[in-house]
């Protein structure tokens, strides 16, 4: 009867159960809390703590396929040479065809979603206020530094420049570019990029206003800013297609993202296709959203996630999004230097980092809090979505720097 | 056929094992791309911006030329009518001013200088947008920024 105790728990869960994987419970109640008791980027911590708990649990049938002897078969392998007097041959599995996220992880491996997603996000996208005050798309481009910054910082660390790129474009503060750039040149990471990439855009209440607090004086936040002239629909469409064209010929490597992100955009201003519109903005990217999100946290494996490799991550990521706050902001600072006839608020800056529109709406509260009568959500949305173009171009470039080696 | 050769290509090769000179050379090569595309963007934006501007204010002009023409036949027909009965005017007022503004607009001077107040004129100002700022600005202020 013992025995017979001993081989049924054999096939139970709990043979299967690993420290690491106990260890990873943590992490996951740690994301959890976040996302549901402090509300950081719920819509995106769920799926990946839900996904990153599936991933370190003993599955069968979630990411490989249940093992059945009609069932399983190889779909990539490496042919080893046999062994002196083997009449066998011997092969090194590489994928077996697998269970339901095995196909639904597809979508990241293929490049699929993090497009799609950001589909969603140029129907939501209003680039109104950029248009109308074009100068701050230098307020997007000045962020970039900080990414720049960190893949110098993480190649120094000892990561390989493909893992510094991946590592660098958190400061973007762009969850799908991440995404999609650390599955082109650093799979293996993936798992600790985008966790990074999120966690940070949720914190940006918290990360932002002291760096923005420090380089600015209190007169600077006082700054109030021009009302935003009314820009025309065809003005808007004809934005979009100019913006395509450029970017796609200046970084053919980026037009995936680019091409999604102004074709959504495109959708929204014509204003001839409205249900794509909607679906755009709600169905596509809300189930894209859940797919995209449990799919990264199924690659935070114990054996990949918990190494000296993701702290570095982690730490590297806020240096990132810092650098980038503060090169926004004193971009802004040189701009009113350059230009003190229209002065710029120097903290609209900050919101060159892409998180949109969190970091435009945090600009607003430091105006806010330094004059209630101050507003500046509106001219901080031009920086914060030319932030989204700027971070696009940069993953471009560094696919096109690193494709193929 | 053969792709214009406009441009050469801006991402430079890093080596396997590069330098403290490659990397940073690397870095401002990225950034230089970055605000290339941006700088880009904002040509074309200024460009779309000059046109649709010069545009507005045509329309504009001609939109207070009309106004101005049709003043004086408006004038006369509010200074007819008593400040009190706003509403009845309405169907009088200029197209320029939809009905339910002249109504809203009665009504506050009614309110604030009494019933013996006569509007003598009314003339939309093209270049106004004061309110509308202050409308987007009372929205704002109700969302709470966490």
């Amino acid at each position: 009867m013992l025995s017979g105790l001993l081989d049924f728990y054999q096939t139970t869960g709990f043979s299967q159960l690993t420290w690491g994987m106990l260890s990873m419970w943590v992490v996951v109640g740690v994301l959890l809390w976040f996302a549901v008791a402090k509300k950081f980027e719920p819509l995106l911590l769920v799926p990946i703590a839900f996904g990153a708990l599936v991933a370190n649990l003993p599955t069968r049938g979630v990411i490989t396929y249940s093992e059945t002897s009609e069932a399983v078969f190889v779909v990539e392998a490496e042919a080893l040479p046999a062994p002196p007097g083997s009449h066998h041959q011997h092969l090194r599995v590489e994928r077996v065809e697998g269970g339901l996220y095995d196909f639904i992880s597809q979508g990241i491996k293929l490049e699929l979603f993090p497009p799609l997603i950001f589909l969603g996000v140029g129907a939501l996208t209003d680039f109104g206020p950029l248009i109308a005050l074009p100068r701050t798309i230098l307020l997007g481009a000045a962020a970039q530094v900080g990414l720049f910054l960190t893949f110098f910082g993480a190649t120094l660390l000892g990561f390989t420049a493909k893992q510094a790129a991946s590592i660098g474009i958190i400061g973007g503060a762009d969850g799908p570019t991440a995404i999609f750039l650390s599955n082109k040149l650093a799979p293996e990471l993936l798992g600790a990029v985008a966790v990074a990439a999120y966690s940070y855009m949720a914190l940006v209440p918290l990360i932002q206003p002291p760096i923005m607090r420090l380089l600015t004086t209190e007169k600077e936040r006082r700054i109030r800013m021009q009302s935003l002239r009314k820009v025309s629909r065809l003005e808007k469409m004809l934005f979009a297609l100019g913006v395509t064209v450029v970017c796609i010929l200046l970084v053919p490597d980026a037009s995936a993202l680019i091409a999604m992100l102004l074709l959504g955009n495109f959708l929204r201003e014509c204003g001839v296709t409205e249900r794509l519109v909607k679906s755009a903005q709600n169905e596509i990217i809300n189930v894209l959203t859940i797919l995209l999100g449990t799919s990264v946290g199924l690659t935070m494996r114990a054996e990949t996630f918990l190494a000296p490799a993701t702290l570095k991550i982690i730490l590297l990521g806020v240096v990132a999004f810092g650098c980038s706050t503060a090169a926004g902001v004193i971009a802004a600072k040189i701009m009113n230097k350059l230009s003190p006839k229209t002065p710029i608020n120097p903290l609209i800056g900050a919101a060159g980092v892409s998180a949109v529109p969190m970091a435009a709406r945090v600009a607003h509260s430091e105006g806010q809090r330094a004059d209630p009568g101050n507003y500046l959500l509106m001219p901080a949305m031009g920086p914060n979505v030319a932030g989204v173009i700027g971070t696009a171009v940069a993953a471009g470039y560094f696919i096109s720097a690193f494709a193929g080696r | 056929m053969s792709p214009l050769s406009i441009v050469p290509p801006l991402a430079i090769a890093l080596p396997d094992d590069p330098g403290l000179g490659d990397l940073i050379a690397f870095q401002l090569n990225g950034i230089i791309v970055v605000a290339t595309a941006l700088i880009l963007i904002w040509g074309l934006m200024e460009l779309l911006g000059a046109f649709f501007r010069r545009a507005e204010a045509a329309a504009s002009a001609k939109a207070a030329a009309n106004s101005t023409a049709n003043a004086p036949a408006t004038a006369n027909a509010l200074t007819a009518a008593p400040a009190g009965a706003g509403p009845a005017a309405a169907p009088a007022a200029p197209r320029a001013i939809p009905p339910d503004d002249l109504v809203l607009i009665f009504a506050a001077v009614h309110a604030t200088l009494g019933p013996r107040a006569r509007i003598i004129s009314l003339a939309p100002r093209p270049e106004a947008r004061d309110w509308a700022a202050e409308g987007r600005r009372a929205i704002f202020a109700t969302h709470k920024v966490r």
